[in-house]
Order: C-alpha cells, then structure tokens, then sequence
C-alpha cells in the first residue's frame, strides 16, 4: 500500500455518515423523546448546526495548515513539547471515546441478541476486524464504506416501508407546543453525535480531488435528514412512550411484521447495523491510530495497531460498569464532553492560530 | 513487500481465530430447536392469594409417523401453568415442569384472566417490555373466566386456540387487534384509554359434551391505566373503527321507518373528523363522520334506483350512524369514564388554553363532555339489481 | 550469450550433438551425401518434423544437386522453398530447433547449420471449451498449440496494434510463453509491469499457466483468483479490446487475463451475446446466488441455532419436527452434508464420464434419500446443501467457485458458534480483504468501489451496446 492513500470525496462523505448515524439511531432518539417530546425531529436540525460548524473549523483550520490533521496542527502551532501534550490529551480522547462506542455496540448485542455468549469474543472479534481494516489503510476504510453504505441504507429504507402502515401521524402533533425550547434541548444530545464531524480532520488529508467541501456537505445534510426520518418514525410508532425504549429502532423494527409471516427481523436489522458499527469504530480507530502516529512521528502507523486495539479492549472494560451508566454517560456527560473536546477545543485553536497570523502580520 | 507481510498475517489471524472458535464451539447460548419449547400463547390469572398463574400453549412438534416423515398430526398442544409472585417467578417455575427451554419470542397472543384485568396487570406488561425476547406485537385478549381453558381448547380447523386468536386479531385490526403497543401507549398518560377484546368459550354444538368448542369475541373491556374500567357490549364496540378511522366494521344495517323492512350497506370508507368546542362549561365535541357506502342488500320495496329515495335512505342511513356512536360514546363517557378516543390529545392540539385549565381534573370533565354527531353518507352503488327482486311492478315505491 | 560454436567437421559436430541429445530412439541423425560429394547429416525427430516436406523439399533437391564446393552447397540451401530457413552457428541453437521439431542439416566443411521451419506436431483439433460453455456465442476453444491460439486471436482482432511478445520460460521445458496486448489500449504502464513480472520469474517447468498464474499474482494469500484463466478465444479478444493483457503459455488451452476484478469473474460471455434484458437479468440472479453461495448454510445453521425467533413459527414447528429425530447439532450436521457435498463433487470430477453419473446417482440416493430416511441428516439441511451448490454451479469461473467453498466452511464455524454476528465478522472479513485485494494495480472491486459510474453500467446492469457504444446510435 502507498504510503499516502488516496480516497475519493465520496468515500470520505460515506465514512463520515457511518461514524456519525451507526450509533445515532440507538439511543439518540429516546434521549431526544425526553426533552422534545413530539418536537424531536426538529432537535436534530437544531443539532447539524454544531455540525456544520465544527465542519467549518476543520476547513478552516486545514486552509492555514494544508495536508495535515489536527494533531499535527496542534504541534506546529503549539510547539513540540506542548503541542504532543495536547496531541496526546486528543489520542486519549478519541481511545476513550471509541471505547465507550465499543461498549455501546457490546451492550446492544449483549443485551439483545446472544445473551450467554462471552462479551470478550464479540469485543475481540471487533477490534481484530478494526485492526485488520486499518492496517489495509484509508483506501480500504473508504472502499468499505462506498461500497457498504447503499447495501445498507436500501435494506433499511425498505424495512422502513414495513412500518408506514403502523404509523401514526397525529402523534407528531401539536408542534412547538411550548415554542422552541423543548426542540432546541433536544438538539443537545444529538449535538455530540454532530461533533463527531470532527473525525473529517483525519480524512481531509487523504482527499485529493478538491470536492471534500460540496461532499462533506452532503453527509451532514444526508445525517441530519436520516435524523429527521427515524425520530418521525419513532414518534409516530410510539407517541408518549417513545423516550421509554433504550434502542426505539430495535424495538420498532421488532414491531414490523411482513404479511404475518416474517417478523422478529431484529436479528436481521443488527446484521445490517454491525457493519455501520464496524465502519464507525475503525474510522475512530483510524484517527487513534494515524494521531498516535503523527505524535510520535512513526514512520508507518502499521506495528502500533494491535497494540492500539488490544487498549481499546480494556479501555472498553474500564471506561464503563453497567448499562445504567453507559446511559447516564451519553445522557449526561457525553454532550459536554465531546463537544468540548471535537468543537470548542479546535475553536479556540483557530482563534490562536488566526491572532498569531495578524500579530505576525502587524510586528 | 510489506503489504504481503499484512496480508500474511491477516490470513494468519484470521485463520487463528477461527481455528479459536472452533475450539469453542458448542457453549454460548447456542440452542438446538429439539430442546425449546416454543409458546405460542400465553394466559395470566391472578390467584386468589395475589400471585400470577401463567398458563403457556406449546405446540408440540408434529410426530413424525411411520410412512412419511413429517406427516401432520394437527391440534397437539400442551398446556402448562404455574403460580408464582410474579412473571419471572412463575415463568422460571414453569421451566422447571418442562425439560425444554422455554421459548416466548414466538408467542403472539396475550390472554387475560378475568380477575386479573379488574385488578391491574401493569407489571405483566413490564414483564413483556423489559425481556429482550417477547414482542410488543402481541395480540391482547380478555377472557370471561380462566385464561388456560382457551389456551387447552383444541382448534378443529387451525393448530391452536392462540393461532384462532392471531387470526382473528390479524383480520380485524382495531377492534380485535390490540397488541401490547397499544395497550402500553393508552395508558402511558394515565389518561387515554383501550379496549381490549373480550373472548368466551363457546360451545357449537351444546349436546356433544364440549366437542366442538369455539371461540368467539364478543364485546370488549375497556381498560384505563392497565385496570378495567367499563365494558363494551359487542354492539357498542362495533362503532369504534369508525371514530378511530380504521377500515373495519363495514356492514351496517338499518331500520327503513316508512315502509318497513331493512337496507345493509357495506361502508367502503369512513371518515370521521373530530372538533372540540369548549367554552366554560360547555364542553361538546363535535364528531363529523362521512361515509361512502354500498348497498348489499334491499330488504324493502324501495326503489333504490330513484335518487329521491336514494337520499331519503342516506338520511335514515346517518341516523342510524349517529345514534351508534352516540349510544357507544355514552357508553364510553359516562359508564367507562374513560378516555377512549384520546380526547385530551384532542383538546391539547386543537385548544391549548382550555386544555391547560381542564389539565388536572380531566378525569371529571370527561363524562360531562357532551358529543354531537353528524353524519354524512353517501350511497354510491345500490347493489347490483336495479329493482327489488320478487315483487310485482305496481309493489316497488319511488319509479 | 555464447555457446559453443559449430566445428568446421561434420563428424565433430555430429558427436557433439549426439551427445547433448542424448541416446533417444525418436532422435534420428539421417546423413547422406549432398549432390554424392559433400557428406551432411539430417537431425530431426520423429514424429515433430513434417517428413514428406523434408523428402520434398530438403532431401530430394539436395540429393540431385550438382556439388561444387562448400560455397555451391550454401548458395543451393539458400534458395530451398521453406519459409523459415535459419543458419544456426551454435550447437545450442541447433539443439533448440531440433527440440522444438525442425530439422537442422549439418553439413561437412560449412561452419555452420541449417534449420528448416517443418515443425509438425500431432495437435487436438479446435473445440468447443468444456468448462466454459455458452447457448450462443462462438464455440471455438483454445488448444494445447501457441500458434493456433495466437492465429485465433489474430483473426479475431485483425489489427496492426495487436502485439504479442514472446518469451521463455522454464530451466527445463523452455516453454514459450507470449504477452498478448492491444498496443494503445493497454495502459503502458501495466504492460510494463506484466513483462518485469513475466521475466522475474524464476521456474524449473512451466507445464500449465497455473504455474505463472501463483507467480505473477499481486498477492499471495488469497484465496480468490487474481487472474482469469480462459479457454475461449472471444473472451480473450474482448478482454484485449478492454486494455487488458493476456498471458499465452505453449502446451496448455488457459489463457490468464490480467487485470481482473470480482465483477469480471462474474460475467459469462452469454451475458452480451444475448439481449440485455435477459443479460441483465441473468446477471442479477447470477450476482443473488454468488451471495447465497457464500453465506446461505451459514445463515441456516445461525438461524436454527440462535436466532430461532427468526424464523416463521410454523416453519420453525416444521423443521422442529424433521429434526426431532437427527442426533447432531445443527452445525455438525451442516459441516457433514458440505463435506459430503465436496466429495461427491470432487468425485465426480474425477471419474471418466460414464461412471461419473453412478456417482452422482449414488450420491442423490444415498446421502438424499436414505440418509434422510435414517434419520441422519434433515431434508432442510439436504435443500440448504443442494441449494448451495447449484448456486456456487452459477459462477462463470470455476476458480471463484472454489474460493466461495474456502469461505463457505469457516463461515459455518463461525456462525455455529455466534450466530448472525460471527456471520457478519466473517463476511467483513471478506470484505476487508477483498477491498485490499488488487489485481496488477487495479482494485479487486472496482468498479463498485473505488466507483465509476460508466463502469457500473456494465457491473450490475448490462447496458445495451447502445448505451455502451456512442458511435453505433
């Protein structure tokens, strides 16, 4: 494999709307439910705003510093010392918060699917795929996504068919019933799915053919829209009880039945929705990886995978107890956290970085 | 070169961990289908101590006989109960009568006991929405008396009692077709309400000692915050789909005044709009119901193919519609005292400051609410006899 | 390279030559006298050199000319009417001409030998490619004879730009292998990479371009096929015309076609033969049944041994039933029938034609019928079985086919052992490693991905030539 891999703008848009909705349509749409009420598929346009955003920040802080992610940028502007402490501090950010991505796909399938079955070999069995896609590279991270992404979206759309029938629409009634309040504090937990747009800053390097803005774009549209759909499916299949479900998508899949005879498709669906899982937590593996890289000035990224994977196996263990709290992480605290870290964080970077430039310009 | 190295190594792991897991196979929650018990219909009684009895229907699977194999021997089930403190408790003490694992993921049919329902049956369907296995599409059904007398009822034409009642449900969606969604989505307010059909035993043929046993449905409880509230004779019932929009109760028959005899019509579509109008102490909601029909049978000497006639039968035809819904909303309102048609939901959309007022007290408007209904059907087809049949020219009214 | 130059005497030469021929009943050294005076000997081999032309065209003029001299004798050779004369100066040429069927006239005061290009070998005459039939389309298959088979592409593609390039490979058969290319439509640069890989290698025997196939592939653990291996002389030509380069190897009717991608290994000539709705419809069900030949027991054993609420109650009752009486766990059962499967198939295979279709009715009754009936194995597991292997018999490629079955196993092991997940892990296995996968630069899965959206006109659907073909609207 080149060094330097190559994707096209399309495969980073697909790897972006992977990293982003694989774990947005579990627990997100009830945690909107609690907070918006029927208003929730407003929350998430409210949301893509910190999404476009931070997408803004990484463009702009890859004008000033071209072909390089922000872990580099961190140590030019930062100085060598500071900067891969600050790189370093990110490194763990993303480990940790893949960990707890892990922990969030290990739940679901724990919980729902194979219940006697050894948590260790599903999480082992996930990393080492990681692993495997990583050391391929970026280009076999971006074939996979392409290639992957219409596959899925189709068979879900077309479950989605399944369930018109069973919707109920008046549910999604009245809207802004206490003006825009509810909807704008539903956008809060959506907003850290959003910051995950961050992630662009390890892709945006690779992108050569000069259409990364326009595609870029059309993933957060593409996100906010698949957003939007899913919560009005969720509020109008279960109303006032839509926040009371941990996965409501499992559970409304679960609620389809095709002329009686094909039901429990959930089995099925988790089929479908570990391959969104898989892109989404080796495209964060990818930006621990590549930063851990950049901090160290590895030569080649390839030798420190396993070792990477093997960390984020016990990250997993570490990070989160129980189910309860992994709930109260993404309720609570993964808002703040991530939008600090993905969002405010790389804000105030370019602050810095913009005042040094016109400081430099006028001494 | 050193991409072969990776892909080596790739090659290498990935033939390591299978080899693992092959090693590994036979644990991990793998079941063989000859050691379940699949249910296929579930019945809850409370007991007189206040315990729960859970009764379960197993299909047994078909003995193979001597010449071909798999050859149907239709109408084995078994029924098992056991009492326990609660749902989890009885279902565990059930396992143990059973040497196959119980299997619920199956089951589509929840049959409550008559005791149970007039008490509360909240944490049962807790039961069924924190397992990972059952199912929110489970057909509910009220029964008079005990739930695993249906369950032990042998199906002369389909292999159970519960796949009887999932058919039924299936047909007749609202009417018979609650499923636990429903139920948990009604009462999640505590102030909306469902009904829940009600099933009986029936005997066919009452000289042949039970032989031919049927089910049949045959009105509805109607249930509030998971406790019965009222009931629904099978006639009152019969509006709901109308009021709720579902395309079901289609026949409709109606007394003709003026000359005597009936008309049935088949509803092919029904439409009804709801409008609260709310104002101090007026409280109506106005239901405006439009109804396209056609008629199947003429059991008058009308003349259904004049149009004066015809509107003259379309006004008898909403009469009669309007006196339905009325009787079935008086039913609803003042004896149910329950909020069946998701009134509130009404009110808080279309009147917000009223709704804002009436918020803590609902429970009391509700059956001062008064109901105004109007109808208006429209007779597309008049059958396929232009005249009534039998009766001698001079006979038929309105040439 | 040097060698050891021809003597001036006959007999010198003649010894020498004996003795790197070797003591061989079919090596015959004919000497006779040129025109009675001067003393030749004739080299060839029975049965590779053409007699009655030697008689005709080499002995008989010979015989009768009038000597004068070894430059009399040299200008007489240069006017015998056989297209291919060569004066060969070294004993290792003459060594080669004689190998390869020419007969090589060594004659007395010359310093050097004659070659006459009156090869003959028995050869198989054209036929129709067994493995790779078609309904419509031409049936002429490659033989065992590089000139045949370059002689069918030229007069496929009559074009000054078709080139073939020839060299040998193999320290002991010395087998001519020929790079075949449409110059201008092939990408330099691949034709440049496909003659370095050809020259790197290093082989004792060629006999089979399987040999050159393991050598010259860009990876080497994979299980899939990174070159086409073809018996059809039209696909060879189309895949020419696409830019792609073909590898001919003397002695064998494959033909390797470089770069391929997964999609190619999909596509059957038939596919553009006939129209392209049926195409795109075979296609279609072609790729569904590629799928089902990958995953389909593997989902049947993960679904009777995980995931049983998929499956509908009365189905499941069902197999309950015909299961009641079967000892092993599904997964056993699964890997028993596929093993059975695969012996049967490689059976067949095997055996002449005719006994071929005992075993297949052995196979049918045996494992079908009464392993059935003994209560060894279930009938759903027997369609499962059948099911899959009439799909992998849909593969156009016999070597993808293969590949599906390496995948196939594994799958079932994972699938027995976590369900639908270990499914999914195995199937992103393949996945990952077919998106690394390339084939002489390209992608293996181009053009779904890195994709092209000309290029998937001809990938999923089979667009009409007139869509394909600006030029022909």
């Amino acid at each position: 494999m080149p060094k330097k891999g190559t994707i096209s703008s399309v495969q980073m848009a697909a790897m972006l709307y992977f990293a982003i909705m694989a774990t947005a349509i579990l627990g997100p749409p009830a945690l909107m439910y609690t907070f918006a009420q029927q208003d929730m598929w407003i929350s998430p346009i409210w949301a893509s705003f910190i999404g476009a955003f931070t997408l803004l920040l990484v463009f702009r802080l890859s004008r000033e510093y071209p072909g390089q992610t922000y872990v580099q940028i961190c140590i030019t502007v930062c100085g060598p010392v500071l900067g891969r402490v600050i790189a370093g501090v990110y490194v763990l950010f993303y480990l940790h918060v893949n960990s707890i991505i892990l922990r969030e796909f290990v739940e679901l399938v724990v919980s729902k699917f194979l219940y006697n079955t050894p948590e260790m070999v599903i999480v082992a069995g996930m990393m080492l795929l990681c692993a495997f896609a990583v050391r391929g590279g970026i280009e076999v991270l971006g074939r996979i996504s392409q290639i992957v992404l219409p596959v899925i979206l189709s068979l879900l759309f077309l479950l989605l068919f399944f369930v018109i029938p069973e919707m109920n629409l008046t549910f999604m009634l009245p809207v802004f019933e206490d003006g825009l309040l509810p909807s704008l504090k539903g956008a809060i937990p959506p907003a850290t799915w959003f910051s995950e747009f961050f992630l662009l800053t390890f892709l945006l390097p690779f992108v050569r053919d000069g259409k990364a803005g326009k595609w870029s774009a059309i993933s957060l549209g593409a996100v906010m829209l698949s957003m939007v759909i899913v919560n009005i499916f969720v509020i109008s299949l279960f109303g006032p009880v839509s926040g009371s479900f941990g996965y409501p998508v499992m559970t409304f899949i679960e609620y389809i039945s095709i002329s009686n005879f094909l039901e429990h498709l959930e089995a099925f669906v988790m089929m479908i929705w570990v391959v969104g899982a898989f892109v989404k937590i080796s495209v964060f593996f990818y930006g621990v990886v590549l930063g851990t890289a950049q901090t160290f000035k590895l030569k080649d990224y390839r030798p420190i995978v396993l070792p990477l994977a093997g960390l984020h196996i016990v990250f997993n263990y570490w990070s989160i107890k129980n189910a309860s709290m992994l709930v109260y992480y993404l309720q609570k605290l993964d808002p703040f956290y991530l939008v600090t870290f993905q969002t405010l964080l790389p804000l105030v970077m370019l602050i810095v970085v913009k005042a040094r430039k016109n400081w430099r310009k006028q001494g | 070169m050193s991409r072969l190295m990776a892909s080596k190594k790739t090659v290498g792991a990935v033939l390591l961990l299978i080899s693992l897991q092959t090693c590994l196979t036979g644990c991990w929650g793998k079941r063989e289908i000859n050691e379940m018990s699949f249910i296929s219909g579930i019945g809850i009684e409370r007991t007189e101590s206040g315990q729960v009895e859970l009764s379960v229907q197993i299909p047994l699977p078909m003995q193979t006989g001597g010449g071909q194999p798999g050859e149907a021997n239709p109408g084995k089930n078994l029924v098992q109960s056991a009492i326990g403190i609660n749902m989890a408790d009885a279902l565990s003490k059930l396992q143990l009568k059973l040497s196959n694992q119980l299997f619920l993921a199956h089951n589509r049919v929840l049959i409550l006991g008559e005791r149970i329902v007039k008490q509360g049956f909240r944490e049962e369907v807790d039961f069924f929405t924190s397992h990972p296995g059952t199912r929110l599409r489970t057909y509910v059904f009220a029964t008079k008396g005990d739930p695993k007398l249906v369950l032990g009822l042998t199906a002369p034409n389909e292999r159970s009692s519960a796949e009887i009642l999932r058919e039924m449900a299936v047909q007749h969606r609202e009417v018979r077709g609650v499923t636990l969604k429903h139920i948990i989505i009604a009462s999640s307010q505590g102030l909306g309400g469902i009904q829940i059909p009600r099933i009986e035993v029936t005997k066919a043929q009452p000289d042949k000692e039970g032989q031919t046993q049927g089910i049949s449905v045959n009105g509805a409880v109607v249930v509030r915050g998971y406790k019965q509230s009222g009931d629904l004779s099978a006639q009152q019932v019969y509006p709901v789909p109308w009021i709720r929009n579902i395309e079901d109760s289609r026949m409709i028959t109606v007394p003709i005044r003026k000359t005597g005899g009936w008309i049935s019509f088949y509803l092919l579509k029904v439409h009804t709009v709801m409008q609260p109008r709310f104002q101090g102490q007026e409280r109506i909601i106005e239901f405006r119901i439009k109804a396209q029909t056609n008629v199947i049978q003429n059991g008058t000497v009308l003349n259904l193919m004049n149009t004066d006639v015809l509107e003259r039968v379309e006004e008898e035809l909403n009469k009669s519609i309007e006196q339905q819904v009325k009787q079935t909303m008086k039913a609803v309102l003042r004896n149910c005292k329950t909020d069946l048609f998701d009134f509130h939901d009404l009110l808080r959309r279309k009147q917000p400051a009223e709704w804002r007022k009436l918020q803590n007290q609902w429970q009391e408007v509700l059956p001062t609410i008064t109901i105004q209904v109007s109808a208006d059907c429209t007779i597309r087809r008049s059958g396929m006899s232009n005249a009534p049949i039998g009766i001698p020219k001079e006979g038929v009214k309105g040439k | 390279m040097s060698g050891t130059e021809l003597s001036v005497e006959l007999a010198h030469n003649v010894t020498a030559l004996q003795e790197r021929l070797g003591e061989s009943f079919d090596i015959v050294f004919h000497p006779f006298p040129i025109g009675g005076r001067t003393s030749a000997v004739l080299i060839y081999i029975k049965g590779l050199t053409d007699l009655n032309a030697v008689q005709l065209h080499v002995l008989k003029p010979l015989l009768l000319f009038e000597d004068s001299g070894p430059e009399s004798v040299r200008a007489r050779l240069s006017k015998i009417p056989v297209a291919e004369a060569e004066a060969l100066a070294r004993m290792e040429d003459c060594t080669e001409q004689v190998l390869t069927g020419n007969p090589v006239l060594l004659v007395d005061g010359c310093g050097e030998a004659w070659s006459f290009g009156l090869a003959k070998g028995e050869k198989r005459g054209i036929e129709e490619p067994v493995a790779e039939s078609v309904i419509r389309g031409s049936r002429e298959g490659f033989t065992e004879s590089l000139e045949v088979n370059s002689s069918l592409l030229r007069r496929k593609i009559k074009n000054p730009r078709l080139h073939m390039h020839q060299l040998q490979l193999g320290e002991q058969t010395r087998t001519p292998v020929v790079l075949v290319y449409m110059q201008g439509k092939a990408d330099e640069l691949l034709i440049r990479e496909a003659q370095t890989r050809l020259q790197r290698i290093q082989l004792d025997s060629v006999l089979e371009s399987s040999y050159i196939e393991e050598l010259i592939a860009d990876h080497r653990y994979s299980p899939f096929p990174q070159l086409l291996s073809t018996e059809r002389a039209d696909v060879t030509a189309s895949y020419l015309l696409e830019g792609r380069v073909a590898i001919m190897t003397e002695g064998t009717p494959f033909v390797l076609i470089a770069p391929i991608t997964l999609v190619s290994l999909l596509q059957a000539p038939d596919d553009y033969y006939q129209g392209y709705m049926l195409g795109t419809f075979i296609r279609i069900i072609r790729y569904l049944f590629f799928a089902l030949s990958i995953f389909l027991p593997a989902v049947y054993v993960a679904l009777l041994s995980f995931h049983q609420e998929m499956i509908p109650t009365i189905l499941l009752l069902k197999i309950a039933t015909l299961r009641e009486e079967i000892p092993f766990p599904v997964i056993v059962e699964a890997l028993m029938m596929e093993l059975m499967f695969e012996a049967l198939r490689e059976a067949g295979l095997r055996l002449p034609k005719q006994i071929g279709s005992a075993v297949s009715i052995v196979g049918a009754l045996v494992i079908g019928q009464a392993a059935v009936q003994a209560g060894l194995v279930s009938a759903p597991m027997v369609i499962i079985v059948a099911l899959t292997g009439v799909a992998s018999f849909m593969i156009p490629r016999y070597p993808l086919s293969i590949s599906t079955r390496l995948i196939r196993i594994p799958l079932i092991v994972l699938a027995g052992t976590i369900g639908l997940l270990g499914v999914i892990y195995g199937l992103l296995a393949v996945l990952i490693h077919l998106c690394g996968l390339q084939s002489f630069g390209t992608p293996y899965l181009a053009p779904l991905s890195p994709a092209s959206g000309k290029q998937l006109q001809d990938t999923v659907l089979r667009a009409p030539w007139w869509v394909r073909n600006r030029k022909s609207r």
